[in-house]
């Protein structure tokens, strides 16, 4: 029967540390999606010129920024990803393996080759995407031309080659950010 | 078992008369038919319990009061006087052990009860809770992939339908869709379903229903038995282990440990493997006690910890995803078979601990008071960006406590049962998960009081009512949206208000609700083949915290949930029906049909009400909204004993569901469907059983539409396209088979097999419909050890 009783205070005991244990401090504290993102900026820069440009798409905005483009030059275009303040980029690099970039261009004819370095280079060779080279034949070949910018994560694989109108495909992933960006001459 | 003992002196002669009254204990019924013995001397009761000693020399005797029903009582008696006594025996001690022992239930109310028996459980005993109920006619699962599968009673779950283990109502945040029960149901001996509102002692929330987890109930005697049970299931290539250890011991005491493991890989469908869909499943349960009828103590323990897969084809990031996850035949995301279980998943730690007593008085009744504390550790993993996926996106600690004193008198003709609730409950949501709450921090105070009183016209006819008020009191601190927060709360609750932080806004919301809900049922029993009970009952149910303050992405379902602060208590009136009859076809015919009717004012119900556009894409907004709802269906149990051998048994259930503000189907009402199986059995073969069964599941015509449209680019050129997300999938029939014998007095092994034809299927109750078929063929095959 002591055998028993002991057994209760052991209970109770393992009670009391769990209730105690439970720390209350920052009931009060805010907290937001870490992974989540604010805004997709382009930053395009004209080859020949050698000056720069950068389109700013920013969640739930009214409009869409819309990318100047010259039919037959060539632009180098590096795509910062942020949440507020922060600079998710960077936490993609570091999980490069996870993420990978579709361009989408609806209604432009615009050649798209990936130029990342190793630090956006996956382990599966394929780049992810961050660092682009735009070939313009024809920056407004219908009424409203656009680029649909997306960052899939976790896909299965991951092609760089155009599929349709898209430069990338994917199997499986979700998509992680979406933008929008118009584009004229 | 004699309790108490009364003497009364007259006058003093030689001889003495004793004449005496003899009477049960609790509920002060007179024993007929009782021999009472003094020295050499023997009398019996008559039908009003008295008894008479004429004459009786001077001296001092040995009293013996014995009843067919009731354990004898012996007592040394003095005479020296006349003397008129009274015996108080308990008669009904056989009646409750067997009750108890044996699960089979008196019954003498007005409730809807139905019972998975002892044998169901063992012969089940891998199942979940969930998936086990679905054998009741009326009862459903709400699944999220196999191994997560919530009760659906008459249509309803979540906070709807209380989980009552061992006389506590679980907290385990209950409100969320894929938040199953966390029990072992092999800590078990029975389980009772009662449908309907009118179990108001179980407060006033449970208005579909509630699940009540009967442990066993120990003999008085010195024994040390067990039982050890392996399993091997085919599907999932996993194994099943428990082990029960009981002590008792004459003198009441008595000690019980339960152990279970279970372990799944990837579970398959006839044509692919469903890619981290494994379980890991561990449960301990003591039990120490000291129970006679008069009275007991017991402290009861119990966890549960489980770790389960989610299926990774689920996890989309928006809308797009989702059309192209329906427009795939076969899953995106394939592996060979593996136990390893990756995000996403639910990690969940349970423990309840119980402190109860009770004791008889022979004029107050018996009074218990029973005191619990719950702490829920629910982590839910996502699919995340790098380190983050380490980190749970949901973590939500939920302690309870809970308190409750009841009072129950019982006598001839009727019995009253009173009693308070008491509770404290703080869920805590850490910031740690770097992701937006999906439910606040909050503190829940609750009280009610219940008052329950049958009484018994004649054996023939007993009514029943009940009255029970509550007052729940939340004390939340939320974080919302600026933009929200002006929207929609800034003019109603400004008293709320507490800061600005950037965009984001603090409040410290304090809600009261209060409820007043009743019941009242008559049983009729004109005749051993006929039982009719009908019961009304008018609840009102508050809102859960997820209904008011919901706030976060469902990537399963992609849809946004927004709660509402604004919500009412719902009000609802209930009808149910019951009918039993017994007739004489072949070795016995039973049938039981039960409908019911429920109206609700204010019914809480969630619609997409919107889209919000997030970084991932547009989503659907699911808001919690109130409309009025009226539900009605059918349950109908058929058992045909066909002769000593073979018996045929049958269920069918409808519902149907409506939202009569907006005037279309409520979502997700189990199906119409129905179950007939034939059992073969023959005990002098060793107990040898044989089970051929085949469930159908009809197409649900019956629900409302909410497909969204998307627009995608095909061939250069913006399309929209519709997601049907409505459909119900089409009907299905599966064939089961289940088989099992005694090897001998102590091994038995038995034989489970579902889904015999491998059929393709898709279940309309089952959330990962959209991504995956069902389980194919599952074989389970265990092996049982007693001693």
């Amino acid at each position: 029967m002591t055998s028993i009783k002991n057994f209760k205070y052991i209970v109770f005991i393992f009670l009391a540390v769990i209730s105690i244990s439970c720390s209350r401090a920052d009931e009060d504290a805010d907290v937001l999606s870490q992974e989540d993102i604010s805004n997709i900026i382009l930053n395009v820069k004209n080859d020949a010129s050698g000056i720069s440009q950068t389109y700013n798409y920013t969640l739930n905005s009214a409009t869409n920024p819309v990318i100047k483009l010259t039919d037959g030059a060539n632009y180098t275009v590096t795509a910062i990803f942020k949440n507020g303040n922060e600079d998710e980029t960077e936490s993609i690099k570091a999980a490069k393996d996870e993420h990978f970039l579709i361009y989408d261009f609806q209604g432009s004819q615009i050649n798209v080759t990936r130029e990342d370095d190793e630090s956006s280079t996956r382990s599966d060779g394929k780049k992810v995407g961050l660092i682009t080279k735009w070939n313009v034949v024809k920056a407004q070949n219908s009424v409203s031309p656009s680029l649909i910018l997306t960052l899939i994560h976790d896909a299965t694989s991951v092609n760089e080659s155009l599929n349709g109108s898209a430069f990338g495909s994917v199997e499986g992933g979700e998509t992680d950010a979406m933008a929008t960006f118009s584009i004229s001459n | 078992m004699l309790i108490f003992f009364g003497l009364t002196f007259f006058s003093a002669q030689n001889t003495f008369k004793v004449q005496g009254k003899i009477i049960d204990f609790h509920d002060k019924v007179p024993l007929e038919k009782a021999t009472i013995k003094i020295g050499n001397f023997t009398q019996t009761s008559d039908s009003s319990g008295n008894f008479t000693f004429p004459s009786l020399q001077k001296g001092t005797y040995t009293l013996t009061a014995i009843h067919p029903d009731c354990a004898s009582f012996t007592k040394q008696l003095t005479i020296n006087k006349n003397l008129e006594i009274t015996l108080n025996l308990e008669h009904h001690v056989k009646d409750i052990e067997t009750v108890l022992i044996h699960g089979t239930h008196k019954n003498k109310n007005s409730l809807i009860i139905k019972t998975l028996d002892k044998k169901e459980l063992e012969r089940n005993s891998t199942e979940n809770l969930g998936n086990i109920l679905t054998s009741i006619s009326g009862v459903g699962a709400l699944k999220t992939g196999n191994n997560i599968a919530k009760p659906i009673i008459h249509g309803l779950y979540g906070s709807r339908v209380a989980m009552i283990n061992n006389g506590v109502k679980m907290a385990e945040q209950e409100w969320g869709v894929e938040h199953a029960p966390n029990v072992d149901v092999n800590q078990f001996e029975h389980l009772d379903v009662i449908k309907g509102a009118s179990a108001l002692k179980y407060g006033s929330d449970a208005i579909g229903g509630a699940v009540l987890m009967i442990p066993e109930t120990f003999k008085k005697a010195d024994t040390l038995r067990g039982s050890a049970n392996l399993s091997g299931i085919s599907n999932g290539k996993g194994v099943g282990f428990d082990l029960n250890l009981v002590k008792t011991w004459k003198n009441n005491w008595a000690v019980k440990t339960t152990g279970s493991f279970k372990k799944l890989g990837d579970l398959n469908t006839p044509d692919y493997l469903l890619m981290n869909t494994g379980l890991n499943f561990n449960a301990f349960g003591l039990s120490v006690q000291n129970n006679s009828f008069l009275q007991g103590i017991s402290f009861d323990y119990s966890v549960t910890n489980q770790e389960i897969g989610i299926f990774r084809g689920s996890h989309i990031g928006n809308l797009d995803d989702f059309y192209t996850v329906l427009n795939s035949d076969v899953p995106i995301y394939q592996r060979d078979f593996s136990y390893s279980i990756d995000n996403p998943k639910q990690d969940i730690q349970h423990h309840l601990a119980k402190i109860s007593a009770y004791k008889r008085f022979g004029n107050f009744g018996k009074i218990s008071v029973d005191y619990s504390l719950q702490y829920n550790h629910r982590r839910e993993f996502d699919v995340r960006r790098g380190e983050l996926s380490t980190i749970p996106s949901l973590d939500l600690e939920l302690i309870t406590n809970q308190l409750n004193i009841n009072n129950l008198i019982e006598r001839a003709n009727w019995n009253w049962e009173t009693g308070i609730d008491l509770s404290y409950q703080n869920n805590y949501s850490t910031p740690e998960t770097q992701a937006r709450r999906l439910v606040p921090n909050y503190n829940k105070y609750s009280g009610g009081m219940y008052s329950i009183f049958k009484y018994n016209f004649s054996p023939k006819f007993n009514v029943e009512a009940g009255l029970r008020y509550d007052l729940t009191q939340y004390k939340v601190k939320k974080w919302y949206d600026e933009s929200d927060w002006n929207n929609l709360y800034a003019t109603d609750f400004s008293q709320f208000y507490v800061k600005t932080d950037g965009n984001r806004v603090f409040t410290e919301p304090v809600l009261n609700f209060e409820n007043l809900s009743f019941n009242a049922g008559i049983q009729w029993v004109p005749s051993e083949q006929f039982n009719l009970k009908l019961n009304y009952a008018k609840v009102g149910r508050s809102p859960n915290i997820a209904e008011l303050f919901a706030d976060g992405l469902h990537h399963s379902a992609s849809v946004l949930e927004l709660g509402n602060m604004g919500l009412k208590n719902e009000d609802g009136n209930q009808f149910n029906l019951n009918i039993d009859s017994k007739l004489n076809v072949l070795d016995g015919l039973q049938i039981s049909v039960n409908p019911y009717l429920f109206l609700t004012k204010n019914f809480i119900n969630q619609i997409p009400t919107g889209v919000q556009n997030t970084i991932r894409g547009v989503f659907p907004v699911w808001s919690y909204v109130q409309i009025d709802a009226q539900m009605y269906g059918i349950d109908v149990d058929a058992k045909l004993a066909i002769n000593k051998n073979f018996t045929y048994s049958g269920r069918f259930s409808y519902v149907n569901g409506q939202d009569t503000t907006n005037d279309e189907p409520l979502i997700l009402m189990l199906p119409p469907n129905f179950a007939n199986s034939l059992e073969f059995s023959k005990s002098s073969w060793k107990n040898f059983y044989f089970k051929v069964e085949n469930q159908t599941v009809l197409h649900q015509t019956r629900f409302p539409i909410f497909n969204p449209t998307i627009q995608i680019y095909e061939n250069g050129v913006e399309v929209d396209k519709t997601l049907d997300l409505s459909t119900p999938p089409p009907t299905y029939s599966l064939w089961n088979l289940q088989t099992g014998f005694d090897f001998d007095k102590h091994f038995s092994v038995g034989l489970n097999m579902t889904n015999v034809f491998n059929k393709n299927y898709k279940d309309y109750l089952n959330r990962m419909r959209y991504f995956s078929y069902e389980m194919g063929r599952n074989i389970i095959f265990n092996v049982k050890y007693k001693f």
